[in-house]
């Protein structure tokens, strides 16, 4: 059973903001050879306007399938996800889309990347000229407007993804552990960025990562999934205030305690996770 | 925005200067080149490997005009001389433009109809499945046959002038520029074709903006490779019969006897199969930085 001695309780939703996205007894199946594996069974989660979730678990308990769901690109076996309070279409054009990978266009520059939205959403010339520059003060691009993907470092690329994303301003950003190929170091600055830019943009965030150390220092809540067939294991809220300075929160007691809680509710899952 | 900044550089800098700079000098690390000889120097090599390589040309030639007609007769390997002779009377009495002009027009219109067709083919078929799986063992048939089996059909088909030709080097080409453009287009990453679903793309949006572009680099191989592939296309076709060309002259003085006209002939396609090599490498070098 998990440390209760430290005082951190499991959530009970009590958003007085809108639900944004919610999964209602959500189940999915995969054929792996004409077997049948049930990936997840029974979920249920919502997330709530404006929120940072971050989303932990078991490798191969289906974060990532959690997202491709909530994108309109993968179909669920049995239940449901509704996004504004409708069945999510297919594929889901109000949300932008994170990878480990970066998904760049190898062929286009920096500021062609992040015009492809745009374009594509018929936007004139001179308009997405203008919003593709903010975009690359805001990411901190500037000089590199003309190099090509090939040419940057794995931060820079990762700088240009967020760009490309907020770009077309999505509602809700679907992050599935995107910092995952960085460095430590590079993570650690990768991280402090997304939390600024987020202060600004203010959009929905669902961050799947397998650093709890991460989850805790970029949510407002944190949802820990059961190995498989998986559920909603436990909810916690993270009551650290914001804006939070990442090089100094691994000192804060707070910090530590969630990180051990969520190590012990996660731990007892890990074996099973394993085996897969 | 000035505030944000500072704000970060104040958290993740206890170590650096900011989180800019880092990334910077992470990049400029992957520019950095093994220290360049110093001018002078590096010049004096390539100098000297130019004259080694203009050196041992000439050693050939002369080891050949020695030999020629002393310890070998003229007749199986002619002599440099004699070769530069037949040369120039081609150039002088202007026959060679005629032939340089017939090949030159076969291969060009046979990259062009047989590029215009792989891509064309490889593009549908890397599209529509099961199209691609009903056709594989036909075209795949088709393919083991070496191609230039089928000049005599053709010559056959379309008489000794340059249609035969064209229709030839144009099936060489195909194939090679179809199977990579096919290997492109199915090598498209299914990820990127996601995103740009998510962003809100329509099928012209991937097709134009993610397929294309990214089968390009795989359609510019099958092209690079079909430049040489054409000349010997072209070529072989008028060896096997034909009224003028490279191929014609060719195989006109090898008819004859001719020693010194083979070589000829043969040293105008060294001369040209060379030509397009560094032409290929060329294109290579400006379209590079985009490809790598």
């Amino acid at each position: 059973m998990p440390n209760t001695s430290t005082a951190v309780t499991p959530h009970v939703a009590t958003h007085t903001s809108r639900p944004k996205i919610e999964f209602q007894r959500l189940g999915k199946r995969f054929h792996r050879k004409s077997e049948p594996v049930t990936v997840m069974e029974g979920l249920d989660l919502t997330i709530y306007e404006g929120e940072f979730v971050c989303v932990v678990g078991p490798s191969g308990c289906g974060k990532s399938t959690l997202l491709n769901m909530s994108a309109g690109l993968m179909h669920p076996s049995a239940g449901k996800v509704l996004y504004d309070g409708a069945p999510v279409a297919e594929p889901n054009t109000k949300v932008g889309y994170i990878t480990q990978k970066d998904n760049l266009m190898p062929w286009r520059t920096v500021t062609a990347n992040i015009a492809l939205p745009l374009q594509i959403r018929g936007m004139d010339k001179k308009a997405i000229g203008k919003r593709v520059g903010e975009m690359i003060e805001l990411v901190g691009l500037t000089g590199f407007e003309k190099a090509y993907p090939g040419e940057l470092s794995g931060g820079m690329r990762k700088r240009v993804t967020l760009a490309r994303t907020l770009a077309y301003k999505p509602e809700v950003i679907f992050a599935d552990e995107p910092f995952g190929a960085l460095d430590a170091q590079l993570r650690g600055v990768m991280q402090q960025e997304l939390l600024r830019i987020w202060a600004a943009s203010k959009n929905t965030v669902v961050f799947i990562t397998h650093d709890i150390s991460e989850a805790v220092a970029l949510g407002d809540r944190v949802v820990v999934l059961s190995a498989r067939p998986s559920r909603v294991k436990v909810e916690v809220p993270i009551d650290l205030p914001r804006p939070r300075d990442l090089s100094k929160l691994r000192f804060d007691p707070r910090f530590g305690e969630l990180n051990e809680y969520l190590w012990s509710v996660l731990s007892e899952d890990l074996n099973e996770g394993d085996e897969v | 925005m000035k505030n944000v900044m500072d704000a970060v550089d104040a958290g993740a800098t206890s170590l650096t200067e900011s989180p800019m700079a880092i990334e910077k000098a992470q990049r400029e690390e992957t520019v950095w080149l093994d220290e360049p000889r110093a001018g002078s120097r590096r010049w004096l090599h390539l100098g000297a490997v130019q004259l080694g390589r203009l050196g041992i040309v000439i050693a050939i030639l002369a080891i050949w005009q020695f030999i020629s007609g002393r310890w070998v007769d003229e007749f199986w390997i002619s002599k440099p001389s004699a070769i530069w002779d037949v040369l120039w009377g081609w150039i002088s009495s202007g026959e060679i433009l005629v032939h340089l002009q017939a090949t030159m027009t076969a291969m060009a219109l046979g990259l062009i109809f047989g590029a215009i067709g792989g891509i064309t083919v490889g593009f549908v078929l890397g599209r529509v499945e099961w199209l691609a799986q009903l056709l594989d063992p036909i075209v795949t048939a088709i393919y083991s046959l070496p191609k230039v089996a089928l000049a005599p059909l053709f010559i056959l088909w379309f008489g000794v002038d340059l249609t035969s030709k064209v229709v030839l080097t144009a099936v060489v080409c195909f194939f090679l520029v179809f199977y990579n453009t096919y290997a492109g287009v199915r090598d498209v990453d299914k990820d990127l074709v996601d995103v740009v679903r998510v962003m809100g793309g329509k099928r012209s949006d991937l097709l134009l903006k993610v397929v294309l572009p990214s089968a390009a680099a795989w359609i510019y191989t099958g092209l690079r490779l079909a430049v040489p592939y054409a000349l010997i296309g072209a070529v072989v076709g008028e060896i096997v019969a034909s009224n003028k060309g490279l191929g014609f002259l060719l195989a006109r003085a090898a008819g004859t006897f001719n020693t010194a006209g083979t070589f000829a002939a043969l040293f105008i396609l060294m001369l040209i199969g060379t030509l397009l090599n560094f032409m290929v490498d060329w294109s290579e070098r400006i379209t590079g930085r985009r490809t790598s």
